[in-house]
């Protein structure tokens, strides 16, 4: 548990917090400190001068006597224990002096006395008092030719100062590492229980509840940030398990629906048919019911490989003019019955690196799918040319058409509209083109002729209810582009 | 002809015997490797059919053992992998087709005939004939009752297939890629619309009708 407390991201950052709260608060106090000594000292310096320009001026007027009784009456009047001045002779003889008897251990420096006769600046002096434990202040200066004043005063505020100073500052620290350490414990808890809350909600995140949100601050922090990241993350988690439980409805309805039929009707023919024939439509018929089941498995299992980047690919030099006239032929008699026009414009000997078998079945997907929208007596053109690097093949169709909202969706695995779901066809045919083009490093998009996109929704929308078809207006058509890159010769 | 199938599940392996029986093939079965390894050192086969899925000894290992020791016996896999590279192991280690399941019985029947044809050295003849039918291969002319009937070259291809297979079922699938060299079938109608077509210009105007659906198998070229 304590393991676990030194661990956090809040401990580390207290200990930073209370560590650079205590340095600077220290420096503080520091700067503080010999700025506040400065200025007492300047004090008592400048006090030490004002006394020495009394002496030389009452010299100047009354002579040394003057000096004499100046010193006894100003040491009395600040206190002889505080106060103290002597008056001497270059030599260093002492001529006259204030009440010395708690002075007497305070000399005369005789090399303080030689500077000041060679460099005839005044000069001060700081020393300690001896058997106390107080210091002095002394000013060695000229007050008069001949006369030089040796005056000291008691740095008892200084010491005083001092002593309340170190008090102050134990006790200053001591509440500044507390109080820092402290709120800093505190403010960064309260700064990271945002993640706290994000690490609860991603506890509660199961398979079967992805509904839990984090609650943002809504004060554009940081964690607000990735508390919205993190919801939006859990959206396009919960849409993609939202697809992937609707398509595994959508297979498991596609796979029972054959197989209900394969089973009803062999049950049928047990209880009620007896005659060779019956059995043999039924056979018949669970052979074709297989069939399909199988190409749609086969199918899912060529998507599936292919996205996961397994796909059995072979990739090969091909002539793609020739693979998509073949297809045509293939279709022709197709769009004959129907009676629609199939016109077919294709480049000659477009060659391209490409997995001819797969190309084949998108290729026969899509004009599979043209022909299966387009209504009899319409029209279906096939347009095949190179544009910039890239080879566009383009099937136009004068069919059903599509709404735009739909221009995404149909591309989707299973994806038919609902009330379609019981027509003929797996679901699966353009989502393997697609798949099968991506592979190829192209794209598939489709268009609708309809240019009005507002009036093409609403007509969707009608459409829908009314016939379950992804369809625009009738005889708008469709335009699906394949786009596949051209420059893709030297690959193998 | 005697055909060996090496395969594990039973009723797979009796709908192959009775499908190949009834179509005058003698056939012998081995439920797992080891004893198909035995049975293919017996006695002489005219074609294998052998499962890659086997117990003892798998598939694979049984074609490199009766390759090893100099025996060409035609070997067809028979088997639920459908990756390339099951393809590829399987026909590097000495097989000489293969065929996915679930199969068309068809198909298989088919792919044995053609081994067995490939293994004695039948070349191709240049003409074919059936009832009153005949095809020149090499004008590409087609006849009924002495008189020329005009096909397009896909139509013309696949005449000449189901008559290369006659009185033989052919599925769609088979159709799909002999004839347009497609692997796949599209599920829509294209064969059968191109078999109406050819139904138009053969059997309309002729006795007997010789192009025959059988419902869910495929397409049959005899006479009935």
């Amino acid at each position: 548990m304590i393991y676990k407390i030194f661990n956090t991201i809040a401990f580390r950052l207290t200990i930073w917090f209370t560590g650079i709260f205590t340095v600077c608060s220290g420096v503080t106090f520091i700067l503080f400190y010999f700025l506040a000594i400065q200025t007492i000292q300047t004090q008592i310096d400048q006090q030490l001068l004002d006394n020495a320009s009394k002496f030389s001026t009452i010299i100047r007027r009354n002579g040394l006597m003057g000096a004499r009784e100046l010193a006894v009456v100003e040491a009395q009047a600040a206190g002889e224990k505080v106060i103290f001045f002597k008056l001497v002779y270059p030599t260093g003889e002492v001529f006259a002096s204030s009440h010395m008897s708690y002075w007497e251990h305070v000399h005369v420096s005789k090399h303080v006395l030689t500077s000041l006769i060679i460099n005839k600046v005044s000069v001060f002096e700081t020393v300690p008092i001896p058997l106390t434990r107080q210091k002095a202040r002394i000013l060695y200066s000229y007050v008069a030719p001949n006369v030089i004043l040796q005056t000291g005063i008691v740095m008892d505020f200084y010491s005083r100062f001092l002593s309340a100073f170190k008090k102050v500052f134990i006790g200053a620290m001591g509440f500044i590492i507390i109080f820092s350490a402290m709120s800093g414990w505190l403010l960064i808890r309260k700064a990271l229980s945002g993640v706290t809350t994000i690490t609860k909600t991603a506890q509660n995140i199961t398979g079967s509840n992805l509904e839990a949100r984090v609650a943002g601050t809504g004060n554009k922090d940081e964690l607000d940030y990735l508390a919205i990241t993190f919801n939006s993350m859990l959206d396009r988690i919960e849409e993609l398990v939202k697809s992937i439980r609707e398509m595994s409805d959508n297979i498991a309805h596609d796979l029972k629906t054959p197989l209900t039929r394969i089973r009803g009707f062999a049950e049928l023919t047990l209880i009620h048919e007896e005659t060779l024939e019956d059995y043999r439509i039924m056979a018949s018929n669970t052979i074709e019911e297989s069939d399909r089941l199988l190409d749609m498995i086969n199918t899912m299992l060529v998507i599936s490989r292919a996205e996961a980047g397994e796909g059995d690919f072979e990739f090969k030099k091909i002539d793609l003019s020739g693979m998509i006239k073949g297809a045509c032929d293939l279709f022709a008699p197709l769009a004959e019955d129907k009676n629609i026009r199939f016109v077919q414009t294709i480049e000659e000997q477009i060659l391209i690196v490409a997995d001819i078998k797969m190309l084949q079945r998108a290729i026969s997907n899509l004009i599979d799918n043209a022909i299966k929208y387009t209504p009899e007596n319409g029209k279906i053109s096939i347009l095949v040319f190179k544009e910039n690097q890239q080879v566009i093949i383009k099937i136009e169709d004068t069919g059903v058409g599509i709404a735009p909202e739909y221009f995404e969706k149909i591309f989707e695995r299973f994806y038919r509209a609902e009330s379609s779901r019981t027509s003929a066809g797996t679901g699966l045919g353009l989502s393997l083109a697609r798949t099968i083009v991506r592979q190829h490093n192209g794209d598939i998009f489709v268009s609708s002729r309809q240019s009005d996109q507002q009036s093409g929704k609403q007509a969707g929308k009608q459409a829908d209810r009314e016939s379950g078809q992804l369809s625009g207006q009738l005889g708008k058509g469709s335009i699906f582009v394949v786009r596949l890159p051209y420059n893709n010769l030297e690959v193998i | 002809m005697r055909i060996l199938v090496v395969e594990d599940d039973l009723k797979i392996a009796e709908f192959i015997q009775k499908g190949l029986k009834s179509s005058g093939f003698a056939v012998d079965h081995a439920p797992d490797g080891v004893q198909g390894l035995e049975m293919a050192f017996g006695e002489p086969y005219d074609t294998m059919v052998v499962d890659i899925m086997l117990p003892q000894m798998d598939g694979i290992s049984l074609i490199k053992k009766i390759r090893e020791k100099k025996n060409n016996t035609p070997i067809i896999i028979l088997s639920a992998r459908d990756r390339v590279d099951d393809r590829v192991n399987g026909l590097q280690a000495g097989a000489d087709d293969y065929l996915t399941k679930p199969f068309a019985f068809s198909e298989l029947l088919a792919r044995i005939q053609a081994l067995i044809r490939r293994a004695g050295n039948v070349t191709d003849p240049v003409s074919l004939s059936y009832a009153d039918l005949s095809i020149d291969m090499l004008k590409r002319q087609v006849k009924r009752e002495n008189e020329i009937i005009e096909l397009q070259p896909l139509e013309f291809s696949l005449l000449e297939y189901l008559l290369r297979n006659r009185e033989r079922v052919v599925s769609r699938t088979m159709i799909m890629e002999h004839v347009w060299d497609y692997n796949f079938d599209p599920m829509t109608n294209v064969v059968e619309a191109r078999i109406c077509r050819l139904r138009d210009k053969i059997d309309k105007d002729f006795e007997p009708k010789l192009i025959h659906t059988v419902r869910g198998a495929g397409y049959v070229l005899k006479v009935k």
